[in-house]
């Protein structure tokens, strides 16, 4: 399968309802963790169900991780009172973790922190890393908070059939503004 | 794979490179008591950290002391030139102050105020938690193998202010006393804090190096890496060890070795009860009868575990005991729990070893699992 599959989930709002995905797994994950939720969730609906997760990676760029939970603890802090439950779930990697653990994702989790000008690299590392390490394909997830109303997530599916053309071309597709 | 790391430096609590492995060697740790470290936060007796010596406590962002501080010790200004890209790992970085949990914006400020031209180089800050410094090895590896780039620069840092202990604490994470890797009192682990710097390149950025240089270059093969993720629960690790095992399987066949070939495994080993147990199984499963050839250790006993750069460090502890081919003893374990099925030497019992690659493995929150493979070059 070489061909492009995209998915986008936006919103204006700055509140997103809890995947129903996470249900029962976990219910306190922070705003951009569940924009990144449904993105995956829209971007496995396009795919054909033999997709082997278990030698899938997962892979988000943000510029910022899980700015509200991270805020909680800092308020903490301010009055010498731990909020645990927050810190544990505001890490940069749960954006990519939670995400694994919405859909039993096994290969390789992380996140990647950096602006727009970060994607390129990334692409190059995910797409070279699937060669290295045995994974079958990669979830690629840019999340974006535009002037801090609603957020966007495009997610971008890839695999070892990818060409250098394709590769250019979903590199742009992935920054550009508009949905994809 | 084509790819090396090279002149690789850290800053622990003990010191620097040789600093930090004489300590290992000799079983001391560079621990001090949190009361010690921030006495406007803790009293009584508060478990042990691993905090960098003259860091300002009062200055606004403490993971900018610890950038400064790796600075200092670990990067070279004509290192940093010939890098065509850097790329950065940590953790959560700052919790509060003007770089509230942004690593990125902290790192790249301090590269623009103190190295001309440099911040336009640096792309990214990887995170995946406790595991984001083997983690970043392992992507600067991708980046130079697939001839994307040539030269590297990697920069891991993190730091511990009084915050971030105070949630372990409260976490159940942090131990009573200090970490004791796979000891049978053990109760959790000591967090630290600190870094280093290295360049990742291929073999024409090895030959850019050793010209720049006059062939003054230290260096290592990268052969290989695995990652996987439990995808099972928040914090706790998989118990059935299957995930972290394939990790590990992972790094040993993109390194086409085999487990008799390794020497010396860095295990994450951060003391905490549930860790130590599952990393123990995980290792088993995949080295199975090899394990009598390999001598398995600890470092966070000595040091602390580093969070976000943790992975980095450890695996330049692994180049420098390929460098002696000598194991340290696991500063912190004096009486090894029974369930534990490693090869591990006590405090200050260091093991030799003959072959020529050893492994860092490190598992973070949220199940991320992350094994690299190191040889000597």
């Amino acid at each position: 399968m070489s061909d492009l599959i995209y998915a986008n989930f936006k919103t204006d709002s700055n509140h997103i309802e809890l995947p129903e995905i996470l249900k029962n797994k976990d219910s306190r994950a922070d705003m951009p963790v569940r924009a990144c939720v449904m993105a995956t969730q829209a971007l496995l609906e396009k795919l054909p169900s033999s997709i082997d997760l278990n030698n899938t990676n997962i892979v988000v760029v943000s510029r910022k991780g899980c700015e509200g939970h991270i805020r909680k603890v800092a308020e903490g802090i301010d009055q010498k009172k731990a909020r645990h439950g927050f810190f544990v779930r505001g890490g940069p990697q749960t954006l990519a973790t939670y995400t694994a653990l919405a859909f039993g994702i096994h290969g390789a989790a992380f996140s990647a922190i950096g602006d727009e000008s970060s994607i390129e690299e990334i692409f190059s590392m995910v797409s070279h890393m699937m060669n290295i390490n045995e994974s079958e394909a990669s979830i690629l997830i840019y999340l974006t908070h535009p002037d801090k109303k609603g957020y966007q997530a495009k997610s971008i599916f890839l695999n070892r059939a990818i060409s250098a053309e394709d590769f250019s071309n979903k590199q742009f597709k992935l920054i550009s503004k508009e949905s994809v | 794979m084509n790819a090396y790391i090279a002149n690789p430096k850290i800053i622990t609590c003990l010191g620097n490179n040789q600093e930090t492995w004489n300590g290992l060697i000799e079983g001391r740790s560079g621990l001090t008591p949190a009361e010690q470290a921030y006495p406007e936060w803790f009293e009584g007796n508060c478990s042990k950290v691993g905090i960098l010596k003259e860091i300002d406590n009062s200055a606004p962002s403490r993971l900018t002391q610890i950038i400064k501080k790796i600075d200092a010790n670990c990067i070279d200004q004509s290192a940093l030139n010939l890098c065509d890209i850097v790329i950065g790992a940590s953790s959560l970085g700052d919790l509060t102050g003007p770089f509230e949990g942004d690593p990125y914006g902290c790192i790249k400020q301090y590269l623009s105020k103190n190295h001309q031209g440099i911040s336009e180089k640096f792309k990214t800050v990887i995170t995946s938690a406790c595991s984001s410094g083997t983690d970043v090895i392992s992507m600067a590896s991708s980046l130079v193998d697939s001839g994307t780039h040539d030269i590297v620069g990697v920069l891991a840092a993190d730091c511990l202010d009084p915050g971030k202990i105070l949630q372990h604490i409260t976490l159940g994470t942090q131990a009573r006393d200090q970490a004791r890797p796979f000891d049978e009192s053990r109760s959790g682990t000591s967090f630290g804090e600190g870094g280093g710097f290295a360049l990742v390149v291929n073999q024409t950025g090895l030959t850019k190096l050793q010209k720049a240089f006059s062939n003054n270059v230290h260096y290592y093969s990268i052969k290989g890496f695995g990652m996987s993720c439990d995808a099972k629960h928040i914090t706790a690790p998989d118990e059935t060890g299957e995930i972290p095992a394939l990790a590990i399987q992972r790094a040993i066949n993109s390194a086409n070795i085999k487990c008799d070939d390794i020497g010396y495994i860095n295990a994450h080993a951060s003391g905490t009860p549930i860790n130590d147990t599952v990393e123990s199984v995980a290792i088993n499963k995949v080295f199975k009868s090899s394990l009598d050839n390999t001598c398995v250790g600890g470092s966070k006993g000595a040091i602390g575990h580093l969070l976000g750069a943790t992975g980095f460090v450890e695996a330049v502890i692994c180049c420098i005991a390929l460098d002696y081919k000598t194991a340290p003893g696991t500063v912190g374990l004096t009486s090894k729990d029974k369930k534990i099925q490693l090869p591990v030497s006590a405090s200050g019992i260091p093991a030799k070893f003959k072959q020529h690659i050893a492994m860092s493995i490190t598992f973070g929150f949220g199940g991320v699992n992350s094994a690299i493979a190191l040889m000597s070059a």
